[in-house]
């Protein structure tokens, strides 16, 4: 029997190789994806205008078509999208502080300058303006008449719809966009009403931490990934297979520094996906991560990453991490409450992902000391339906096929998941009882 | 555990150069940002301050009226004026000035202050505006109605004066008896019941007569052997499919699954009913007979037009979003020769919701957009499907621009009502044609010869239907009392082959828009949308206030 220092020795170079190869074929296939959505887009018409609240007032996004804006800016710039801030920035700020604007009761609001960006090309290239509004001194902030007629004072046909896309006082954060209503010529005044604004970060804060741990109890893929890392955590590696347990304060330390490296892994994914520094297709990332359950659950069957089981769990985190990064909106948050919410929401994932593993892993260490044989094949089993739902992930978020109809069912039935750990509670307690009346040898 | 400590000093460290790198927070929105330029901009100064608001004023029809504001801020100080909301062209100076002022002037007034670090909106001041003598003034005249016999109708009128007024209105002239309100409504409408309403509104000082609205009845639609032919080929198109397609094609009866249709995409816009590209040769056969029976050949040839142009835009760039197979069938209600049902026709730019048995004999809304702009070629085959209705716009559009009164203010870039609701799919119902408050001008204003010019653009839509259904049309379209309620109407320079242009006509029932925009496919050129309706006739009358 090979020592566990050999071991390492033995299999540090070819496994390493190995999570390069995953990782790198994981965020290929994502590039792919990226490319290929790219194509196609075809221009939609109307005008967004986000609203964001501020202490203060608010913030307002507005995204406007090139190709509105011009007939009601009276100069061309839809013919050279890449040239319009170059040539008309001053004109095209003085347009926007002109035509939009706010109210409460007499009081009219102060618009700031805005800052602009062009985006998209062609038919689709639009205007993109990130303006503040105060509101006077004594006035609501959450009262307001919302005054906008650009584009619409002229162009009859036009549209701009208004979202609330983030109210942090409100507790409005991290979820979809709210419509507030539409302007168009002839109705250019939009009332709002946003009601009290909470006095503390509460209400914003609870809502993301809930959202946090609601995303990972319904994300079942990251369950099922969660319970292969635990299911190997009492054992000692070989080449090939699994061999005997670790002694329970070892495997304790072990199962914290996997856990800890998945959640470094997505924590740090997931700081990179809100803010926008990376963003990958959410195709391509749910593809991946049913791809990294395929290969957690041969792992949990042949232990392909031995000694760096904790960089596979990093690893593979930062994948997982972009998922989560899918279920956090943060458009729209001053940089202080993206802070906030990133932490809160990541804070509700780990909490829940705790949870798990205190509810799996005290029976599961008990188990596996007194039934070494009976834990080998329910592991196995695990994998084996891990790996299953694995590949019906994969043609299923491929396109290839549609979800097979267990995983259909699971999907919707995500509270199913909690039978396995039961069954381990209830294997724990009769093998407790048993242990009763015929103590096990030492 | 020194390495995770480490660990999680980096996690913060990363944190905090993504956050310094996404450009102060300051929202990137939902849209995808192909390519992004952005501008810094160094704002210098404050923003404006207003010191002395613009107050209310009342004034006498022709008297002059001025709005000032005083506001201070850094830098050279902007001004535009706004009445009801809405930007006032060349209303630009610290004081707006309106030399005569008109009953039309009323309203609501304010001024934005701007200077290039920011602006700030005024208080919004009243100017109420009374007529010399004191007579009230109407600001929304009866509108013209076309009912079927039995329906309810109302009328109304909106008028304003100093002091308490009272209404009565009348029938060609003769005083309705105990119609002394602001509307007037009639229940249960007889063909006796169609004529001219106006009402005379009177004050203290005098009084004022509306414009005359008329009043249409037809009578209910009869039934030949229209809808039964409908209803078997329907059956016969049904009695091909699977059981799983029929449960696609057939779906309840619902005016929100109805609206379900847009002018993007299926591939964008999902649609009811089979696709195409689901059926085989033999059930194509069979849907195929069923469109010529519920629309006539000249109907059908249009609707395999249409679907040739999204296979032309398949083979010229705009891949598998696009093409036949994209367009689909739909039956809402069960197809019957006594009860209500719609056949939906329905893909990229064609949709047809034809009502079998309802109140309206009427296909309507119809979509009718198309790109490629004209004659195509496609398999060896030439098609030009909207040829008829381009045309006759194409005629009718020249000679409008020589009448000042048919052109609309503003610029028209798509049309009004088209598939513009939430989610790009048809909109509310009905829609609020009384919210259009211009329409061009009447039929009765053009020459001889250019009546026949509109009247043909009308003509080429009924053209597109079944005859039992174009006959129906005829008579709600073409009618002499039809007619001597409709307007003609366009924005831009009259032609068709022009980005930005647009035509309208507008009767009591009809309501037929065309835009012309830039192309999407063949994105150097134009494209078409347009819309037709039927004011009480969408969905086969189901889709009523």
């Amino acid at each position: 029997m090979a020592s566990a220092s050999a071991e390492r020795g033995v299999g540090r170079a070819p496994l390493d190789r190995l999570t390069r190869w995953l990782v790198g074929l994981a965020f290929g296939l994502a590039a792919g994806l990226m490319l290929a959505g790219a194509a196609a887009a075809h221009p939609m018409p109307e005008s967004r205008v986000w609203v964001d609240t501020r202490p203060q007032g608010l913030q307002l996004t507005l995204q406007i078509p090139l190709n509105r804006l011009e007939l009601a800016f009276g100069q061309p710039l839809a013919a050279q999208a890449d040239r319009v801030l170059e040539r008309h920035s001053d004109a095209l700020a003085a347009y926007l502080l002109q035509h939009v604007g706010a109210r409460s009761a007499a009081a009219g609001w102060t618009a700031l300058r805005p800052t602009l960006q062009v985006t998209g090309e062609g038919a689709a290239a639009e205007l993109e303006a990130t303006m503040a509004l105060r509101a006077p001194p004594g006035a609501d902030p959450r009262r307001l008449t919302l005054m906008i007629d650009a584009v619409v004072h002229e162009v009859v046909t036009h549209r701009l719809q208004v979202f609330l896309r983030s109210d942090w006082a409100g507790g409005q954060v991290g979820a979809p966009p709210r419509p507030l209503g539409e302007l168009r010529a002839g109705r250019y005044a939009l009332p709002l009403d946003l009601g009290a604004a909470a006095t503390a970060n509460g209400r914003a804060l609870q809502a993301l931490l809930a959202t946090g741990m609601a995303h990972i109890a319904g994300g079942v893929d990251h369950l099922v990934f969660v319970a292969l890392l635990l299911a190997v955590a009492p054992l000692w590696p070989a080449i090939g297979h699994w061999i005997g347990e670790r002694p329970p304060r070892e495997a304790l330390r072990h199962i914290a520094w996997v856990v800890s490296a998945f959640t470094l892994g997505h924590s740090l994914a997931l700081a990179l996906g809100v803010s926008g520094l990376v963003m990958l297709p959410a195709q391509a990332v749910d593809v991946a991560v049913a791809l990294t359950i395929a290969v957690a659950a041969a792992h949990a069957v042949w232990p392909l990453f031995g000694a760096v089981e904790g960089r596979m769990a990093l690893a593979f985190g930062l994948i997982h991490g972009q998922a989560f990064a899918g279920g956090l909106a943060t458009a729209g948050l001053s940089p202080a409450q993206t802070v906030q919410a990133l932490l809160a929401f990541n804070l509700g994932i780990e909490l829940a992902q705790l949870a798990v593993v205190l509810l799996v892993l005290p029976p599961l260490l008990a188990l596996v000391r007194r039934h070494p044989e009976p834990a080998r094949r329910a592991r196995v089993t695990l994998a084996a339906a891990a790996a299953g739902l694995a590949l019906g992930w994969i043609v299923d978020r491929l396109g290839w096929l549609p979800a097979p109809a267990p995983l259909a069912w699971l999907d919707a039935h995500p509270a199913a998941l909690a039978l396995p750990p039961a069954a381990l509670w209830l294997a724990w307690g009769l093998s407790w009882l048993q242990g009763l009346r015929q103590p096990q040898p030492a | 555990m020194p390495r995770l400590t480490g660990l999680l000093l980096a996690l913060v460290l990363s944190l905090l150069t993504a956050l310094n790198g996404c450009g102060g927070g300051s929202g990137d929105g939902t849209a995808s940002t192909s390519s992004t330029s952005t501008t810094s901009t160094a704002t210098t100064g404050t923003a404006p301050a207003i010191s002395t608001q613009p107050v209310a004023q009342s004034a006498l029809v022709g008297a002059s009226v001025s709005f000032s504001v005083v506001a201070s801020g850094s830098a050279t100080l902007s001004y535009q004026w706004r009445k009801n909301g809405s930007s006032i062209a060349g209303a630009t100076a610290a004081t707006y000035t309106i030399a005569r002022v008109t009953s039309g002037d009323a309203g609501s007034y304010d001024v934005v202050v701007s200077n290039s670090a920011g602006s700030i909106t005024s208080s919004a001041a009243a100017l109420s505006v009374s007529t010399a003598s004191g007579a009230p003034t109407i600001t929304t005249q009866p509108v013209a109605q076309s009912v079927v016999a039995g329906a309810n109708v109302s009328f109304s009128v909106v008028a304003s004066s100093g002091s308490t007024m009272s209404y009565q209105w009348r029938k060609d002239g003769t005083a309705v008896s105990g119609a002394t309100a602001s509307s007037y409504s009639l229940s249960a409408v007889t063909a006796s019941d169609a004529g001219r309403y106006d009402v005379v509104v009177t004050n203290s000082s005098g009084s004022t007569t509306s414009s005359a609205a008329t009043l249409t009845v037809t009578t209910a639609s009869s039934s030949g052997s229209f809808s039964s032919n409908v209803t078997s080929a329907a059956q016969s198109f049904l009695a091909t499919l699977s059981s799983a397609q029929q449960s696609s094609a057939q779906l309840a009866w619902s005016l929100t699954t109805a609206r379900h249709w847009s002018n993007l995409p299926a591939a964008m816009v999902s649609r009811n009913g089979v696709a195409w590209s689901s059926l085989s040769s033999t059930q194509q056969a069979a849907a195929r007979s069923m469109i010529t029976t519920a629309l006539g050949s000249t109907g059908n040839a249009m609707h395999l037009g249409w679907q040739m142009a999204d296979n032309y835009l398949y083979a010229n760039g705009g891949g598998s979003s696009y093409g036949e197979g994209q367009y689909y069938v739909a039956m809402l209600g069960t197809p019957s020769t006594s009860s209500f049902w719609l056949l939906q026709l329905t893909g990229h730019h064609l949709t047809i919701n034809l009502a079998l048995n309802g109140t309206y004999k009427a296909p309507t809304p119809v979509f009718m957009g198309i790109e490629p702009k004209g004659s195509f070629t496609y398999n060896g085959t030439t098609y030009d499907p909207m040829g008829t209705v381009r045309n006759a716009w194409s005629s009718l559009g020249a000679v409008l621009v020589t009448y000042s009164g048919a052109k609309l203010s503003g610029t028209y870039s798509d049309l009004l009502f088209g598939a513009n609701g939430s989610g790009n799919i048809d909109g509310s119902c009905p829609r609020s044609y009384s919210s259009v408050t211009t329409h061009g001008l009447l039929y009765s204003s053009l020459s001889a010869a250019d009546q026949a010019l509109a009247r043909a653009v009308i003509q080429a839509y009924i053209d597109s239907q079944a005859s039992e259904v174009a006959s129906e049309l005829t008579t709600a379209y073409l009618s002499d009392t039809a007619l001597a309620s409709t307007y003609v109407a366009y924005a831009g320079s009259g032609t068709v082959s022009t980005k930005g242009n647009y035509f309208r006509i507008e009767g009591p029932r009809l309501w037929a828009e065309v835009s012309v925009q830039q192309g999407v496919i063949f994105n150097s050129d134009i494209h078409y949308h347009g819309v037709w309706r039927d004011k009480v006739g969408d969905y086969g009358g189901q889709c009523v206030g």
